[in-house]
């Protein structure tokens, strides 16, 4: 089980404006190492931009996030060191298009870390070994499948030994039948005791891997529940209906 | 044909002045273009407004005008030029602003996602542009680019209208001098065919050559 | 209007979508960003007010050169070339739109005898410099049976217009193909899977549908054949640019009158460059 007792993540009145647009509205939440936290609610919830603000992809005007025990700085270099151990994997994949796969899992340890050429591209083999696609180091993004391109996407974040895994929709670009693939290694990763925040409409890998759900609407967290709580007896009516229109 | 013959050291020199103003006209309109398109998306107001201001001028105006306004223009402030100098700089500002786009383009053709990317795993502004963006926006310039060189070995044909002596000019002051025309027509004419051939052929080779697989 | 003056001052970063090469700024680099914006005015201000002082050393600011503009005798003129540029480029436009579409079809159809003529005439009027065309035309025009006895201007507009119509139709051509190429198979496939010929297939299917996705470029090229009107000075013809040089020549006031030209200029042109970009911008939807 997590240790909820030493937070990873602390989220504090976070609320974020698109405009005039309240699109983040004074959400708290605390992720616990080594804990899944699963984020679910409806589309234009806030869930992706709560995802993003983490990582500070996205700004925002009110709020603290801390980070093992360090506010996000603002910009700069300081803020690329905290990314660099925040782990985050894109909707979209967002593979650099003009470097092979290699290289994109090479990239971060060689220009971030410092490694030399040799122990990054070791470490880099063992990771797309180990997500199923050591056989196309070689290739370019374009050439691989949706879901290839995912895992390698996975194994890119991995090789920055990060001390928390973002994944925003990882699935939702995919085909039907290469959702698995990903969500297989998402389980083994979390399985293994990486802190994770998800957000999907995989409503099974919510209940099999997440050991918090956080149900968002209009920019709250509206609920926070165990799996089995939270889809078999929400609290909430929102919740209620959100559950009775997806499963 | 004797007579092209005889005159081939001028309508050579003529071909060369050509060559010389397309691609130092096109090397000017490159370094000019590049900072202007860094200019346009600076985080700076004011520069953005004067890469705004200079693509639209240039893009907007004919290159013969701007050559006019260098050559009777600029010596009534005092700066004194050659005629070629006229030709020279009037080509390399509006090429500039054909540049500038182009660049941009590139630029655009990135994706935001991974400049993302490339945030997101810690790279910093400098690292993110050296790595991750320029090289593909520069990729994705080069056809464009391709283009333009192709384009300006015909646009500098008008640099004739202030007697400067490129291939054209000097096959109709030869045919003037002589009270022959055909033969330097025909001679401008291949001579065209051979700068667009090759031309195009380096800009097919060279976006061949960088093209971004996606 | 507001389009137009909206897209010549389009000075937006970058829209939604689209790389953003800065991260939105944290409180330090919208601190830099604002000594920025106040060191380069100072350095614009600077820039503009040496060239201000430049003309009002040389006397460019004295205002027997700017007096002829307020006469409307000048305007007239000037405007009345504006009228014959327009002219040039409609009927060069009209003429080099038709020629291209009949190009860019032949070209892409099957016969041989279609095929290959629209293929060399394309490669050779696109490589050859409009400068040439033009000379060449008007050099050639008066000697050609038929055609002999004409007025010089006429001579200067026919050539004028030949030339950029010979250019602009292979150029138009090649923007129709590229349209035709960017449709998908299944287009012509289902035009003939209903019984029509080939033909009619490329006219009432394709060509249509080729066209509206060639508009933007189309007009970015029109911007350019309107520009290229001004290679009409090389035979004397009188448009607006020559008429500049003439109110140049004629009051000694080069600089003046070209600013004039110049905005008349830049006026006509944004407004087909400007059309281009918005069209560009709602395909690329």
């Amino acid at each position: 089980m997590p240790d909820l007792t030493k937070p990873l993540i602390v989220i504090e009145d976070l609320n974020k404006w698109f405009g005039d647009h309240h699109v983040l509205k004074e959400v708290d939440l605390q992720v616990g190492s080594g804990e899944v936290v699963v984020v679910i609610g409806p589309s234009g919830s806030g869930k992706s931009t709560l995802c993003r603000c983490i990582n500070r992809l996205e700004r925002f005007q009110k709020g603290v996030i801390t980070i093992d025990g360090r506010t996000l700085p603002e910009e700069g270099k300081g803020l690329a060191a905290l990314r660099a151990d925040v782990g985050m994997v894109f909707q979209s994949f967002n593979l650099f298009a003009h470097k092979t796969i290699l290289d994109n899992v090479m990239l971060g340890p060689l220009k971030v870390r410092g490694m030399s050429s040799v122990d990054a591209k070791a470490k880099a083999m063992g990771l797309l070994e180990r997500v199923g696609i050591g056989d196309k180091a070689a290739r370019y993004p374009a050439e691989l499948s949706g879901g290839q391109q995912q895992r390698a996407a996975i194994a890119r974040a991995l090789a920055m030994d990060p001390k928390v895994m973002l994944f925003d929709e990882p699935t939702s670009a995919l085909d039907p039948e290469m959702v698995n693939e990903v969500l297989d290694v998402m389980l083994e990763l979390a399985a293994q005791g990486m802190t994770m925040v998800v957000v999907t409409h995989e409503m099974g890998f919510a209940r099999s891997a997440a050991h918090r759900v956080v149900f968002m609407d209009d920019g709250r967290l509206v609920e926070i529940a165990t799996p089995a709580e939270f889809f078999d007896n929400p609290k909430s009516d929102r919740a209620r209906d959100f559950l009775s229109k997806i499963l | 044909m004797q007579i092209v013959l005889d005159n081939l050291p001028r309508l050579l020199r003529g071909l060369g002045v050509t060559l010389q103003l397309t691609i130092g006209g096109f090397l000017i309109g490159l370094v000019i273009g590049t900072i202007i398109a860094v200019f346009r998306v600076s985080p700076i107001k004011p520069l953005r407004v004067l890469g705004a201001g200079y693509v639209a001028a240039m893009v907007n105006s004919p290159l013969i005008f701007l050559v006019f306004v260098a050559y009777y223009g600029l010596p009534k402030l005092g700066a004194l030029l050659t005629n070629f100098q006229c030709a020279l700089i009037a080509v390399g500002l509006y090429i500039g602003g054909y540049v500038a786009e182009a660049v941009r383009s590139g630029f655009n053709a990135v994706s935001n996602g991974q400049a993302e990317a490339a945030r997101a795993i810690g790279l910093t502004f400098g690292q993110t542009l050296t790595h991750v963006i320029l090289p593909q926006a520069l990729r994705s310039s080069v056809g464009p680019l391709a283009v333009l060189l192709n384009a300006n070995y015909r646009n500098v044909a008008v640099a004739g209208i202030i007697g400067v002596s490129e291939v054209v000019k000097a096959g109709s002051d030869l045919s003037d001098e002589t009270a022959k025309q055909y033969p330097f027509f025909v001679f401008s004419f291949l001579a065209f065919m051979v700068l667009g051939f090759t031309t195009a052929a380096f800009a097919g080779w060279l976006d061949n050559r960088v093209a971004v697989k996606r | 209007m507001a389009t137009l003056s909206s897209w010549l001052l389009d000075v937006k970063p970058s829209r939604a979508g689209e790389l953003q090469i800065n991260e939105e700024l944290g409180p330090r680099g919208r601190r830099r960003a604002l000594i920025g914006t106040a060191v380069v005015t100072a350095i614009l201000a600077a820039g503009l007010a040496w060239v201000l002082r430049r003309f009002q050393v040389k006397g460019q600011f004295a205002p027997e050169l700017w007096r002829p503009f307020r006469q409307w005798s000048i305007w007239k003129f000037l405007l009345l070339g504006l009228g014959q540029t327009m002219k040039a480029a409609g009927v060069a436009f009209v003429f080099a739109l038709g020629l291209g579409i009949v190009l860019a079809m032949w070209r892409g159809s099957s016969p041989k005898r279609k095929r290959i003529p629209a293929t060399i005439f394309t490669e050779v009027f696109r490589a050859c410099a409009l400068v040439l065309l033009i000379k060449f035309a008007f050099f050639q025009l008066p000697k050609t049976p038929g055609f002999r006895g004409w007025t010089l201007s006429k001579y200067a507009f026919v050539s004028l217009v030949l030339g950029l119509t010979l250019y602009y139709s292979t150029v138009f051509a090649e923007v129709i193909r590229s349209g035709i190429r960017s449709l998908p198979k299944g287009q012509s496939e289902a035009a003939l899977a209903i019984g029509l010929t080939e033909p009619r297939a490329m006219r009432l299917i394709i060509l249509p549908q080729a066209l509206r996705r060639a508009l933007p470029n189309l007009f970015t090229q029109a911007a350019s054949l309107l520009k290229d009107t001004s290679l009409g000075v090389f035979v004397t013809y009188s448009e607006l640019l020559s008429r500049a040089k003439i109110v140049g020549e004629y009051g000694s006031n080069f600089l003046q009158s070209f600013v004039v030209a110049g905005f008349m200029y830049i006026f006509v042109v944004a407004i087909l460059t400007s059309t281009a970009n918005r069209l560009q911008k709602r395909q690329a939807r």
